[in-house]
């Protein structure tokens, strides 16, 4: 199978696979609601006059159990309405709660305000759900909201956007932070984000553009490597190599630096030397190299073949202290680069 | 390993992981599809020489979740790669193999997950991204579990191997995942205190064919002590090189219900950052120290500021980063930003090399009309030194777009520059992006 042929197999499979198996997207805008709930409510009619067969729903389904009123039930309606009113249109709602009524109405008895706080009322667009806050009003689900443990009550947030609830503030410089916060919170951010997610920015070693390249729309959003980083990179590896590193490997900055001609490997020199004069007397690449190694390895990361070897193989090359933090026998056994200056 | 060898794997694993999806959609109770589909058209320079190239893109994920089966709880297939073609002169810069091959691609995701045993235990296996603790963020091909055990405690461990581009260049030099290597163990346990927060340790291995890449233990804690305020820390060892990579410990405080203070403290030696079986990895001892915070400030309802500085110490030197930000949402398809910054690095005594920083400004705003919607975007960098002979940066972005329906939206989108390796640079780029998210079954 060419690439080719893959790339066509992957559209057709996007376009046909989606709308073939019959799913529906999601309702992007419901029509306004049109039922007053608080005129029914005032008059004293009780929920289950509309809502008789939520006493024995044992999930949330998609017509809010809604059965009008007939027979003797219906006089309840006769006082203002002439006769009982076509039934609203259907609203279909977000589900994404796995919830029982049945089980739960013996413990209210049959009080649906003392959950239902809010009704919806005719022009709104979404239904008011309770809060959390009265899940938690009988229930302790603290260890399983420490623990980011949402399923199965919460059947799957990542179908809707949340936002941020106060324990994950994705606030002021969240770009840098939000790496500390994963280190011991990665199930929580899972709870929310799909990988598809992270990897857009995390997945260095395939991913093919800049996220700013991706979306030049998404302007308020802060993007690491926005804009013109090619001139701003060497400045910003000075200041944080370790940040580089988190992401990208040496082969990922030699790639680049040998094809744009500014490595000694490059197969088309381009200019002069990218050092300054004098680079190879050692007290300037020393210590240049001393001060910021990561970004020597930008180029100069070859292994037996790296130039460093050159010059550093009959010369002690390490830092201070290096003979106390390490035993040479066993680490030029268990480390194929020590063998290209140690003999085994 | 030939690049023959590595274009058959990719088409293989892309066959797979397509080919798995076919019989799970229908099984899925919800499905999100997201096709991207990019013609960039722009200038690119490549050792010296000026050429105009035009890659076309097809970036394609879809994920189904609770699929229905026997087994596993939760079961979700995740799927994200991508292939381009190159119209015109091969020059995309990461392509290995230039300029023979015209069209290429990737594969960023392809995983299963599921949990089982009354949902206490988590497994997921294929090409995924494995984070948390000392190990930071690995893209991995391989298996993580996750364990639930009682009391709040809890276990999760991986085993694989670092992901290489293309499949091409599986562990070592050539690989462009940082944790270059081709065999990669690792886990964390952790305690859940509730409500205070969570404890956990960890530890990492990762091997180059045989030899050392990166061998590390650490500790991180997340504390709420009280409501409004988070407290984070963590630290690695290097059990190689015996001393410590990197700590880090960062504060929030939710002074009020508009302003949120934070700051934090990092202590790194970046050498550590380099594999050990590295040849530089031997030279030196980099240790780094930054300390800094920030403020984030909404006084009303459309209006937020964000202010943050950082101050880095270095052996012989020091530098400084700052920014401050305001965003203005005048209404909800408007938005108004700007921001300056400052950065600098002063690190060489002599004051001539790797002693550069920039000022930066940026104004950027969005306007939605029903379903157009424009957006303008300026960069202006202005260097302390001279990069390639040139003082200034500039890049100026507009993109109009319009949502087609039935989750189909186009964007065209424009950028001009004039940098200091372009003396002028112009890109255009015309999207069609699918994103829409399949309810295939009522809920339970």
């Amino acid at each position: 199978m060419t690439a080719r042929s893959l790339l066509l197999a992957a559209a057709a499979l996007a376009a046909g696979g989606c709308i073939a198996k019959g799913g529906r997207p999601e309702a992007a805008e419901n029509p306004p609601f049109t039922f007053p709930h608080s005129t029914h409510v005032e008059a004293g009619l009780s929920c289950a006059s509309c809502h008789a067969s939520i006493a024995q729903a044992t999930a949330v389904g998609p017509s809010v159990h809604v059965t009008l009123p007939a027979g003797d039930e219906a006089k309840a309606c006769l006082p203002c309405h002439e006769q009982v009113p076509a039934p609203p249109a259907r609203h279909r709602l977000e589900k994404t709660i796995t919830f029982s009524h049945a089980d739960h109405l013996p413990y209210v008895k049959g009080d649906c305000a003392r959950c239902h706080t809010a009704l919806v009322e005719p022009g709104q667009t979404k239904a008011p759900v309770p809060p959390m806050s009265t899940c938690t009003t009988c229930h302790n689900h603290a260890l399983d909201y420490a623990q980011a443990r949402c399923q199965p009550c919460h059947v799957d947030l990542k179908r809707y956007p949340l936002k941020p609830v106060a324990d994950f503030r994705h606030a002021v410089d969240f770009l840098r932070t939000h790496g500390e916060m994963a280190r011991s919170g990665v199930a929580t951010c899972a709870a929310c984000h799909e990988q598809t997610s992270c990897a857009e920015c995390h997945a260095g070693a395939t991913r093919p553009l800049k996220p700013d390249v991706e979306w030049p729309d998404k302007v308020a959003a802060s993007f690491i490597h926005r804009g013109d980083y090619v001139s701003r990179h060497t400045i910003d590896a000075s200041f944080d190599p370790a940040s580089c590193r988190r992401c990208h490997g040496t082969a990922y900055c030699d790639a680049c630096h040998n094809e744009q001609g500014v490595s000694q490997r490059s197969p088309v020199r381009i200019g002069s030397d990218p050092h300054p004069a004098g680079w190879n007397a050692g007290v300037v690449h020393g210590a240049a190299a001393r001060q910021n190694i990561v970004s020597c390895a930008g180029c100069h990361d070859q292994g037996a073949r790296s130039t460093c070897v050159t010059c550093h193989q009959n010369v002690d090359p390490h830092p201070p202290g290096w003979a106390q933090r390490h035993n040479k026998t066993t680490d030029v056994a268990g480390n194929s680069m020590c063998r290209i200056c140690h003999v085994q | 390993m030939s690049s023959n060898i590595g274009r058959r794997r990719l088409a293989l694993a892309l066959a797979a992981s397509l080919g798995s999806f076919v019989p799970v959609l229908g099984r899925a109770d919800t499905v999100d599809a997201s096709s991207t589909t990019l013609l960039i058209v722009r200038d690119h320079a490549r050792a010296g020489t000026l050429y105009t190239i035009a890659p076309l893109y097809e970036l394609l994920s879809v994920s189904a979740r609770n699929v229905q089966n026997p087994v596993a709880d939760g079961l979700q297939l995740v799927f994200s790669g991508w292939g381009a073609g190159s119209i015109g002169p091969n020059l995309v810069w990461y392509d290995t193999t230039p300029p023979q091959h015209r069209v290429f691609g990737d594969l960023d995701l392809a995983y299963v997950q599921g949990e089982l045993l009354a949902r206490t235990v988590q497994l997921r296996l294929g090409r995924q991204l494995v984070a948390g603790g000392v190990t930071g963020s690995l893209q991995l091909d391989g298996a993580n579990a996750l364990v639930r055990l009682p009391y709040g405690f809890g276990v999760s461990g991986f085993v694989g191997s670092p992901v290489s581009q293309r499949f091409e260049a599986s562990g070592s030099e050539t690989t462009f995942n940082p944790h270059r290597g081709n065999f990669a163990v690792g886990g964390r346990a952790y305690w859940t205190l509730v409500p205070w927060g969570e404890v956990g340790a960890s530890a990492v291995e990762i091997k180059d064919r045989g030899d050392p890449s990166r061998r590390q233990i650490g500790g991180d804690v997340r504390l709420t002590p009280w409501r409004p305020l988070t407290l984070l820390a963590s630290t690695s060892y290097d059990l190689y090189e015996h001393r410590w990579a990197e700590t880090n410990v960062l504060g929030q405080l939710q002074v009020l219900p508009k302003l949120l203070v934070s700051a934090d403290y990092r202590h790194v030696d970046p050498d550590l950052f380099l594999a050990r079986d590295s040849i530089l990895a031997v030279f030196t001892i980099d240790r780094r120290d930054e300390v800094g915070g920030g403020v984030q400030y909404g006084p009303w309802r459309a209006v937020t500021f964000l202010l943050d500085y950082h101050y880095l110490k270095e052996r012989d030197g020091k530098g400084h980063r700052a920014i401050a930000r305001t965003t203005w949402r005048p209404s909800g398809g408007t938005t108004l930003g700007a921001e300056i910054g400052f950065q600098s690095i002063y690190a060489n005594p002599s004051g001539a090399y790797l002693n550069n920083g920039y000022f930066h400004a940026r104004a950027f705003g969005s306007r939605r009309l029903g379903r157009l919607s424009g957006t303008l975007d300026v960069q202006e960098y202005a260097f302390q030194q001279q990069v390639n002979a040139q003082q200034n940066s500039f890049i100026g972005t507009a993109t109009v777009g319009y949502v087609l329906g039935c989750g189909l939206s186009a964007l065209l989108s424009g950028a001009g520059a004039s940098t200091p390796y372009y003396e002028r640079r112009f890109d255009l780029l015309a999207k069609l992006a699918y994103n829409q998210s399949y309810q295939l079954r009522e809920v339970r």
